[in-house]
């Protein structure tokens, strides 16, 4: 499954849908998101799953079932939209709670066996500092994330992107 | 001088953030005005926004979340940054202290980056700060004798950090891990910290690894 998360306003997902091979998730803040409280009920309560009552508490779910992940957000600062990140915070029941420790670095435990590739659209003004700092965001993401692979893009309009893909 | 502290948390109850500014306020003067502000999951008024923009320095205290700021913190930073470049500040300069659940405050270091690139578009100056790792350490020792030492360099930081704001001098930024080696705090957070969380809510060890599917 390809999962697609996006901040666009006005995409139409049953045109992206059908033009897509293979299974498509699409997921985008419908302004009811719940932000994460970090409580960590998706670790010790209800193990895998967070405790919200909203249509963001399986993303670890997804993610376990994701062979792409593709990302299409506004960057600001070198980093995410608020949408994005408010999405992507939702799903830190996709590790375990236990620490690891891999190139002398501390890291999560992975809670499934699953190792995606990271597709990353970032558009907007974007200065070339805050580009390598988005690289290094994907990157770090990557780790955290499992990843097997990152890719990062940028475009100075979000129609760009859509052409792209 | 006008200091605002803004805790960047999305707790409710008590947070890391807001531990480490009350760590920090013990060494600035009381002759500074200062204000707390803690942001949560709700954002500022109006109000609080042009006063934050109208002081003389921010402190920023908030957790790193997926390797860069809090959601709610960054809705937080597009608002300030309409409202200073609305009004161009020269003066005010930012310091930043972030806390992280690895290890390695290390870590932190591309959320530094993303508060430096905020403030080259909002006009105000960069002030470094402090990333510490193994945040939750920090509520966790609180209430044990003598383990405070573990976090003596942070508070040897802070102090210093404290001089710097008084001065509005930038200074780098400092990674810290607390004085404890990175396999013992390791084995002190699965035995001490999530186990018994878990067996609060009544799971064992075996269920922590459930794979919903
Ligand atoms: C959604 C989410 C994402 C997080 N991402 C990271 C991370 O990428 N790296 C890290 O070291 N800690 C991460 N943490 C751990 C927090 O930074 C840590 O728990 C911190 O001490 C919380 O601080 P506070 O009490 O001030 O809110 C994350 C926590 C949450 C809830």
């Amino acid at each position: 499954m390809i999962l697609l998360i996006h901040d666009l306003k006005g995409l139409d997902e049953d045109i992206v849908l059908k033009n897509t091979q293979g299974e498509l998730t699409i997921v985008s803040d419908n302004g009811k998101i719940r932000p994460c409280i970090c409580c960590f009920d998706c670790w010790i309560k209800t193990p895998g799953q967070c405790i919200a009552h909203d249509h963001y508490n399986h993303m670890g779910k997804l993610f376990s079932k994701a062979e792409e992940l593709i990302i299409i957000s506004r960057c600001f600062y070198g980093s995410y939209s608020p949408s994005i990140h408010g999405v992507l915070d939702r799903g830190i029941s996709y590790m375990l709670p236990y620490f690891k420790t891999e190139n002398k670095e501390t890291h999560h435990s992975n809670r499934y066996d699953n190792h995606f590739i990271i597709s990353a659209h970032f558009y907007g003004r974007i200065s070339e500092k805050e580009k390598e700092t988005a690289k290094k965001l994907i990157k770090a993401n990557g780790i955290n994330l499992f990843a097997r692979e990152t890719k990062v893009h940028f475009y100075e309009t979000s129609e760009e992107i859509l052409e792209a893909l | 001088m006008k200091i605002s502290l803004i805790n960047g948390s999305q707790k409710s109850k008590e947070s890391n953030s807001g531990l480490i500014l009350d760590r920090l306020k013990r060494f600035i003067n009381k002759d500074h005005e200062i204000k707390n502000h803690k942001l949560g999951v709700k954002g500022f008024p109006e109000e609080t926004l042009r006063k934050i923009c109208s002081g003389d320095v921010i402190v920023l205290a908030f957790p790193l979340y997926v390797d860069s700021i809090p959601t709610n913190l960054l809705k937080l930073l597009i608002e300030l940054e309409k409202h200073l470049t609305k009004e161009p500040t020269e003066d005010i300069v930012i310091y930043t202290i972030i806390n992280n659940g690895f290890y390695e405050g290390k870590q932190t270091h591309i959320a530094f980056e993303i508060i430096e690139n905020w403030c080259e578009r909002s006009g105000i100056k960069f002030g470094g700060g402090i990333g510490q790792g193994a945040g939750e350490t920090i509520g966790f020792v609180k209430n044990i004798p003598f383990a405070g030492f573990i976090f003596y360099n942070l508070d040897r930081s802070l102090k210093l950090l404290a001089q710097k704001i008084e001065t509005k001098e930038p200074c780098n930024v400092t990674y810290l891990s607390p004085l404890l080696p990175r396999f013992l705090c390791r084995i002190m957070a699965h035995h001490f910290f999530w186990y018994p969380l878990a067996r609060k809510n009544k799971l064992e060890k075996e269920d922590l690894v459930r794979k919903p599917v």
